[in-house]
């Protein structure tokens, strides 16, 4: 399998059907998993220099499904990940100012998985996707981007309370709430829970900025970051906040309590049968 | 272009697998009402017959949700989906509150790149429960009732089995699946599609499909899953049964 093969997997040159589940990422699986195993470290070499042409040309929908393929490599069982990850040591290089929010998004994935870059970087990329989301407010990968930031910077870097103070703005400006996105944060935020006195310390300063221009803060922003201070249980306090702000959009589905219903379905089938 | 999906369907070699799945396609095109013929013309005139063979057809190609409108009448509707959207260490989510839980699904279902959701009860046409329960039911088993062609999965894949509740669905039609050959066109079912399982060659699940966009079904319950081997559905690795059945129902 050479570069220009996989290429063309991922611009979907060979054909996709997301109707019926397939996209590039899974054509690119099931090829992999089609070559003999002695031809799979050439695999990862042609991979990485694909990228690499994809990042140069910023073809980024083609780089993001690459960058989910590995990322997909990494969840099977069991994983199938390259050997020697520095192949892909090229992510680490800043890109352009106008990357796309599907590059900044796959880079930062295909990174964590393979567990590359430092403290130092990892912080960077928090400014960079925090700054990118704020341009792109809409935009979901520029959401992802910034989990993954999150993420990158578990157990290696703490994340300032000016950083979450910009994370929330950026959340409240968004046209639709990133539920999904949020909910993954709540993820990353409990691993940090070793390190909760020196959070809880970083987001006094972080309410106290705050306070100082209340007159320009949104309540509800406020309101988080009081309840994630008196009740030291930010998963719980960013749920109570998230509750409210969806439950006007959600009211129907809130009403019918669907799981019990299900759960009454399966009952009587199981009881049937 | 089109005249070789007619000549393989009127007097090709149904032995030959190319000249069958072509076969197959064209007799999806007959069975399909006249404005669904003329939009999948317009398709294959301009991408090629390779499309049909393969998964070659562009998303944004065709139209979907073109199929009769049907009042949803099922217990259930299931639909699956690999999970695709690429967030790390989903067991997370078993904290959260169910209510989230839900949300979140739903903002996979919306963020994903389909543009039609096909769903089952996983009822046979004589309205049978074909399946177990969606803890219990086995993913390969799934995916090949449900004639999920192509799909290539290995162990430990994750998968989320979504629980529908829909009032308005409609027939699905061969633009909704991308003018597969593998899919089956159900011609005397008004109110169901049938899918096509890859073991059998045999129509067998009742199906139907629903536009993505907010509001057209609402999510009742999901169950994350994990696939419990490899399974590789792609055309070559498909059984003599399923071919034979298919050639069978052509020469018929």
């Amino acid at each position: 399998m050479n570069t220009q093969e996989i290429l063309s997997i991922l611009r979907g040159e060979q054909g996709i059907n997301p109707n019926r589940g397939i996209e590039e990422d899974d054509l690119l699986e099931m090829t992999f998993f089609e070559l003999p195993k002695t031809e799979h470290d050439a695999f990862w070499a042609a991979l990485a220099e694909a990228m690499t042409t994809l990042l140069a040309n910023n073809d980024d929908l083609p780089l993001y499904l690459a960058c989910r393929f590995i990322f997909s490599m990494s969840e099977i069982k069991p994983p199938h990940l390259p050997h020697k990850i520095n192949l892909f040591a090229f992510l680490l290089d800043e890109p352009t100012n106008s990357a796309s929010p599907f590059i900044l998004a796959g880079r930062l994935l295909a990174l964590l998985v393979l567990n590359k870059g430092d403290e130092k970087f990892w912080k960077r990329q928090v400014d960079a996707s925090l700054d990118s989301l704020e341009a792109a407010p809409d935009n979901s990968h520029a959401m992802a981007a910034v989990v993954y930031a999150f993420l990158g910077c578990n157990g290696k870097a703490s994340i300032s309370a000016e950083q979450w103070g910009k994370l929330f703005i950026a959340l409240t400006r968004l046209p639709e709430l990133p539920r999904m996105e949020l909910l993954e944060l709540l993820v990353g935020v409990e691993k940090e829970s070793s390190d909760q006195p020196l959070m809880k310390e970083e987001l006094d300063l972080g309410m106290d900025a705050l306070r100082t221009s209340s007159k320009n803060t949104n309540p509800d922003l406020a309101s988080v970051f009081r309840a994630w201070l008196d009740k030291n249980e930010p998963r719980q306090a960013i749920a109570d906040w998230l509750s409210r702000e969806l439950s006007p959009h959600e009211p129907e589905a809130r009403k019918m309590s669907p799981r019990h219903r299900i759960t009454q379905i399966m009952n009587s089938r199981r009881a049937a049968a | 272009m089109f005249e070789q999906l007619k000549a393989s369907h009127a007097s090709g070699d149904l032995n030959d697998r190319k000249t069958l799945c072509e076969a197959l396609a064209y007799q999806n095109y007959l069975d399909s009402p006249p404005h669904i013929q003329s939009e999948a013309e317009k398709i294959i005139s301009t991408e090629g017959c390779d499309c049909v063979l393969g998964n070659s057809i562009k998303p944004e190609a065709a139209q979907c949700c073109l199929g009769a409108a049907v009042q949803f009448e099922g217990e259930v509707a299931y639909c699956m989906l690999p999970k695709k959207v690429i967030f790390p260490k989903p067991g997370a989510y078993a904290k959260q509150h169910p209510d989230f839980l839900l949300i979140a699904v739903l903002d996979m279902v919306l963020n994903s790149r389909r543009n039609v959701l096909f769903i089952s009860d996983w009822k046979d046409d004589e309205g049978n429960t074909a399946l177990p329960t969606p803890e219990q039911v086995n993913c390969g088993d799934l995916a090949r009732e449900l004639g999920l062609c192509w799909t290539t999965w290995n162990t430990g894949k994750a998968i989320t089995i979504i629980a529908f509740d829909v009032e308005l669905a409609y027939k699905p039609t061969w633009l909704d699946s991308g003018l597969a050959f593998y899919w089956y066109a159900a011609p005397r079912r008004a109110e169901w599609g049938l899918a096509r399982s890859l073991e059998t060659g045999r129509p067998t699940l009742r199906e139907w499909v629903l536009p993505k966009r907010v509001g057209a079904f609402k999510i009742a319950a999901y169950w994350d899953r994990e696939v419990e081997q490899d399974y590789n559905f792609s055309p070559d690795k498909l059984c003599a049964d399923y071919w034979k059945a298919c050639a069978k129902e052509l020469r018929s």
